[in-house]
């Protein structure tokens, strides 16, 4: 866009001198840490010298890495050269550029460095990873960037060291953190690992008691093995005891990642856009421009319900992703699978609608008239679920014989009762300003979707769908997940669905599409 | 730019019709690369194994059929796609039906139009037809391709679905608000 008339030298600018520290570390993290336990587990031996091997090359390789890494700051435009045996030149043009995503961690702040996403609208990838710079030199680069830009003041996050407190609208206490953790499972991961690190040890190598570790996990996987060889009711106790201590240490870690990882999590208005911040080790800043949500998802589990909470994602084009949903470490700069990002990891269900409205004001969901789909799709969802049990349950008694089929009438009851709720959970709301759906009757969600955002409108029918009258109406988005339409209307009667897709096309195709 | 008109359900205009006739010569030439192999597999078989003659009777019906079956498809199926595809431009949307069993109505305004590609084939060529690709911001429906189309026809609904979209949504410019 409009680029500042004054000349600059666009010298070639190089990396932090301590980048290849951490290209290493990011690199080595994936085998040394696993090697080290390796080491100690089984008292040292050859491991040892490989693990030293293998470092070698990776500091060397991260060392070129610095050497051969050049950004420069052009009039209007990001240059950045990287490559050892392959070069690439990227042009980013400043206009292009959505946000500057920031990250920092302990060793970051130590050195007064942070990593640098630059994201454009082109994917889920950011359009480049900078690791690491220095936060003058990130200074540099951010003024640069968004000279031209007037209306965004705030197109960049902020150094994560300089905090302030002004127009925050959304922030997460403590105490919300551990519901959080609560709520959400994702402690199943750490105690997986921690469980499989229990059968490699007892069933891969034979341990070696010298080694310091070794003694430690061997107390467990020992127990283990004494417990299971034990007579019954022994391992009844001992499976209920596993059972319950799983249960226990699952919502324990899971509430000191969200703790973490979530700390100080909070939402600020700068200029047009939001910036939200979070993170006790690995800081994040990240600025989310509201007008680029494509979509808002509005989900609770029963636990949520309990609580009466919900937590608020949103969908962006060329976010990056939150790496929290994406399973990624948040450093790494990958990839993330899904681009789904917090909006609220958790606010109380009767705070949503306002929260909606803050962030995007034309969105109001506190009035919306919720539409259902057609009653009698009931019947296909339990005639289809009973196929499929079926097909499991009568080649089952074949096998171990016709008591298996004494399954069928619970499950059947189950069935049914599923069908029932879900289509009587299921809706959609047309509104001026977009679309909602919401479905599910266990986990249920909302997806919003404004009419300015929807790319094609499909109404589909399969042969059951024209034998019952019915079709469904599917819409697309930028940035949606892979493999599927972001929001899947089926079951609609097909009056009704020929409405809805009138309607659809009608508001999108007057509102342009702007990313 | 607010039109009244029913979009979604008013049928549009079908392909070009010698669509059908090349559809059945590339489902021929599909149908040969299968048939003859398993022709000379079936041969050798009946031939030369010591199979029991009705199991090489049977395995011979059963090829006999299959392919009967393949025939049948390839010189039908064409035509039952050709009657149940329709596509219509207006100044506000692409919209394409279509699919024989599993049938669909996908509707691509105007202005959510990235850019366009017109392709033909070497088929295509011979019958003068071509095939054109609307490509979205979208995910699932980021290439929407219609076959079949004359290629004299083809080139025109490209420049007027590009000067629709220069006319309305054309900034895609990334901070245009």
């Amino acid at each position: 866009m409009v680029a500042t008339n004054i000349p600059t030298p666009t010298d070639d600018r190089r990396l932090h001198p301590w980048s290849w520290l951490f290209a290493a570390g990011q690199a080595a993290k994936g085998f040394v840490l696993p090697a080290v336990l390796v080491l100690f587990a089984s008292g040292g031996n050859a491991y040892e010298l490989w693990a030293a091997v293998l470092i070698v090359p990776i500091a060397a390789s991260a060392l070129l890495q610095y050497l051969v890494f050049r950004y420069r700051l052009e009039d209007d435009e990001l240059v950045v050269r990287d490559g050892i045996l392959t070069r690439t030149e990227r042009h980013i043009p400043y206009a292009r550029i959505q946000n500057l995503d920031l990250a920092q961690n302990p060793f970051h702040r130590l050195l007064r460095v942070a990593l640098v996403r630059v994201e454009t609208a082109s994917g889920a990838k950011p359009e480049a990873v900078i690791r690491v710079l220095s936060l003058d030199a990130i200074d540099e680069m951010r003024s640069r960037v968004f000279a031209g830009r007037d209306g965004h003041p705030a197109g960049v996050a902020q150094r994560p060291d300089a905090r302030d407190d002004a127009n925050v609208f959304f922030a997460i206490s403590a105490s919300e953190l551990v519901r959080l953790g609560i709520i959400s499972n994702k402690g199943v991961v750490v105690v997986g690992a921690t469980l499989g690190l229990f059968w490699q040890r007892s069933n891969w190598f034979r341990p070696n008691q010298d080694g310091l570790l070794g003694n430690i996990l061997d107390v467990p996987s020992g127990w283990f093995a004494g417990a299971t060889s034990g007579s019954t009711p022994n391992l009844v106790l001992t499976v209920l005891v596993v059972v319950v201590l799983a249960v226990g240490l699952l919502r324990v870690f899971s509430v000191a990642w969200f703790l973490v990882q979530l700390h100080g999590f909070r939402l600020q208005r700068r200029g047009d856009d939001l910036r939200a911040e979070y993170g006790l080790v690995t800081q994040m800043s990240r600025t989310i421009p509201p007008s680029r949500i494509q979509t808002l998802i509005v989900s609770e589990s029963p636990l949520h319900r309990w609580f009466r909470r919900q937590s608020v994602e949103l969908r962006m084009v060329g976010g990056g992703g939150d790496n929290l949903n994406a399973g990624g470490s948040g450093l790494d700069g990958t990839a993330p699978k899904a681009t789904n990002q917090w909006l609220a990891p958790l606010i109380a269900t009767r705070n949503v609608p306002a929260l909606l409205s803050g962030v995007l004001a034309e969105i109001d969901i506190r009035n919306v008239t919720w539409n259902l789909i057609a009653p009698r799709a009931w019947r296909r969802i339990f005639r289809r679920q009973l196929l499929v049990v079926g097909c499991v349950i009568f080649p089952l008694s074949v096998l171990i014989g016709a008591d298996a089929l004494l399954a069928l009438p619970p499950i059947a009851m189950l069935a049914y009762l599923h069908a029932r709720l879900w289509v009587k959970h299921a809706g959609y709301a047309l509104t001026p300003w977009g679309i909602a759906f919401k479905s599910g009757w266990w986990n249920r969600t909302i997806k919003i979707i404004r009419y300015g955002k929807i790319q094609t409108v499909v109404k589909a029918d399969s042969p059951f769908d024209r034998r019952s009258g019915m079709a469904s109406i599917r819409i697309d988005t930028a940035g949606a997940e892979r493999g599927g339409y972001t929001i899947d209307i089926p079951y609609l009667d097909r009056v009704v669905a020929n409405e809805v897709a009138e309607r659809l096309g009608r508001e999108s195709q007057t509102r342009a599409f702007r990313w | 730019m607010v039109s009244d008109n029913p979009t979604v359900l008013t049928p549009g205009s079908h392909l070009d019709r010698r669509s059908i006739v090349a559809a059945r010569i590339a489902g021929a030439i599909g149908l040969a690369v299968v048939a003859f192999p398993t022709l000379v597999g079936v041969g050798v078989i009946v031939l030369i194994a010591s199979w029991h003659p009705g199991q090489k009777l049977g395995l011979l019906t059963l090829w006999i059929g299959v392919m009967g079956l393949l025939t049948v498809t390839v010189i039908m199926w064409p035509a039952l796609r050709f009657r149940h595809t329709r596509y219509r431009v207006d100044e506000n949307a692409l919209t394409i039906s279509r699919g024989v069993i599993w049938r669909s109505v996908t509707s691509v305004p105007t202005s959510r139009i990235q850019h366009t590609d017109v392709l033909q084939g070497p088929l295509q060529r011979q019958f003068g037809l071509a095939t054109l690709i609307v490509h979205t911001a979208g995910t699932q429906d980021a290439a929407v391709s219609l076959s079949g189309l004359a290629h004299r026809d083809a080139l025109p609904l490209r420049d007027s679905l590009i000067a629709e979209r220069d006319e309305d949504g054309g900034d895609k410019h990334p901070d245009a608000n």
